[in-house]
């Protein structure tokens, strides 16, 4: 099992090796520990404003995408929103609600743009059309609850850098999704538990 | 965010629940709180809350929210006007709007910061697949110096390959984390009286205000 290389989403998974059979369970907390792993990274690279997200947290979700049901990236996505809550500390606070709604937001176009779009729009698009919903939510929620009416100003350049972070992450995560061994083995885990329960 | 830098006493006397449950009980006093110089104190003495339960503070993070939230309202002209900057009249009644607001919102993640800790367990299904997280976070953690730079997704691929194959083999119980170790499982009653203490300065501190 070596890369995924053009597998298409319905193609017969690999077989899993030797071992203890794993749960979605399991496999949702090691996707959601990646995320948090990526947004630990994130924090040490310098932002042009502190409150400026890259998203390399999505990553996870984004290599999931095509490959996961709805409902199971929506887990994802709480896992990975309650896994930084509890981490860094910010369950308690309104960042935890932020980072919720911009998360939620995100998966739902993700979903909707990967399953309207099919194999005719790749992870870049999927990933800048996620990027947006999440920035939207959040610039939204951020002048209606904290900065006032007057901070729409600051609306049009977070949305552009959106777009370029978007671009970013989802080039790394169509690269990882073509390349990566850890990638392949979760997704034909992910096949053999979905087999197993007979759906 | 890990447990290693919050102060012994704190890991020994007050357990995760314990302390979650106090951040909730102050929260809505805390909210309450319609005095400015008390909202201030109460800033000041939750950011030093969070140090002390181990969290790092970007100071420059913070200072820029507050000034950034305080520009935004002193937008709104209101009430007497302190001083006029070129364009800019600041008024008395944007200036303490747009403080009370930015000290509250960073306040809130202050109180967060300080209450919510990495072994706070969840009840049911969450609380499963929260230990599971955490163990598959601190075992990337401790193995992140397996990465090379040169063959980045390659030992990047083998180190999530491990720590897959540790977590499907169970290895040590997700409830038994190197998080966990070495923390109050209940609190000790010194513990208990500082975070009531503090629960209960803070409602003092409102309805001293009422009366």
């Amino acid at each position: 099992m070596t890369s995924l290389g053009g597998q298409s989403p319905g193609a017969l998974p690999d077989p899993p090796s030797s071992g203890p059979a794993p749960s979605l369970t399991d496999l949702l907390a090691l996707l959601a520990a990646v995320a948090i792993f990526c947004s630990t990274l994130e924090y040490l690279i310098p932002k042009p404003v502190p409150f400026f997200r890259i998203g390399f947290a999505n990553l996870p979700l984004l290599v999931m995408i095509r490959v996961f049901r709805g409902r199971h990236l929506f887990s994802l996505a709480l896992a990975k929103v309650l896994g930084q809550g509890l981490i860094n500390g910010t369950l308690a606070s309104y960042v935890f609600l932020f980072s919720l709604a911009g998360t939620l937001a995100s998966v739902a176009v993700m979903i909707g743009v990967a399953r309207a779009g099919g194999n005719r729009v790749s992870l870049v698009g999927i990933s800048t059309a996620g990027a947006l919903a999440s920035n939207v939510v959040q610039v939204s929620l951020s002048v209606l609850f904290i900065f006032g009416p007057r901070s729409w100003v600051m609306a049009p350049p977070f949305l552009l850098l959106g777009v370029v972070a978007g671009v970013s992450v989802g080039g790394l995560a169509e690269y990882l999704s073509r390349r990566s061994r850890w990638v392949a083995r979760i997704t034909g885990d992910y096949r053999h538990i979905l087999l197993g329960r007979g759906s | 965010m890990s447990l290693r830098r919050q102060h012994p006493w704190m890991l020994r006397n007050i357990s995760a629940r314990t302390l979650f449950l106090g951040g909730m009980a102050l929260l809505p006093a805390y909210l309450l709180q319609e005095n400015l110089t008390i909202r201030f104190v109460q800033v000041l003495f939750f950011g030093w809350c969070a140090l002390r339960a181990g969290k790092r503070l970007q100071w420059a993070y913070f200072l820029t929210i507050i000034a950034t939230i305080t520009l935004f309202h002193l937008l709104i002209p209101s009430g007497r006007v302190l001083v006029t900057l070129g364009m800019l009249r600041i008024t008395r009644g944007g200036l303490e709007t747009g403080l009370f607001k930015a000290l509250t919102v960073v306040g809130l993640v202050f109180i967060s910061l300080a209450s919510v800790r990495a072994d706070l367990r969840l009840p049911g299904r969450a609380g499963t697949l929260a230990g599971k997280i955490f163990w598959s976070f601190e075992q990337i953690m401790e193995r992140r110096d397996q990465l090379e730079p040169r063959r980045l997704l390659a030992s990047g691929d083998d180190l999530l390959l491990g720590v897959y194959e540790d977590l499907l083999l169970g290895g040590e119980l997700p409830s038994d984390t190197l998080a966990r170790k070495g923390t109050a499982r209940r609190s000790s009653l010194p513990g208990s009286l500082v975070v009531s203490g503090i629960v209960v300065l803070q409602w003092v501190a409102l309805l001293g205000g009422f009366f």
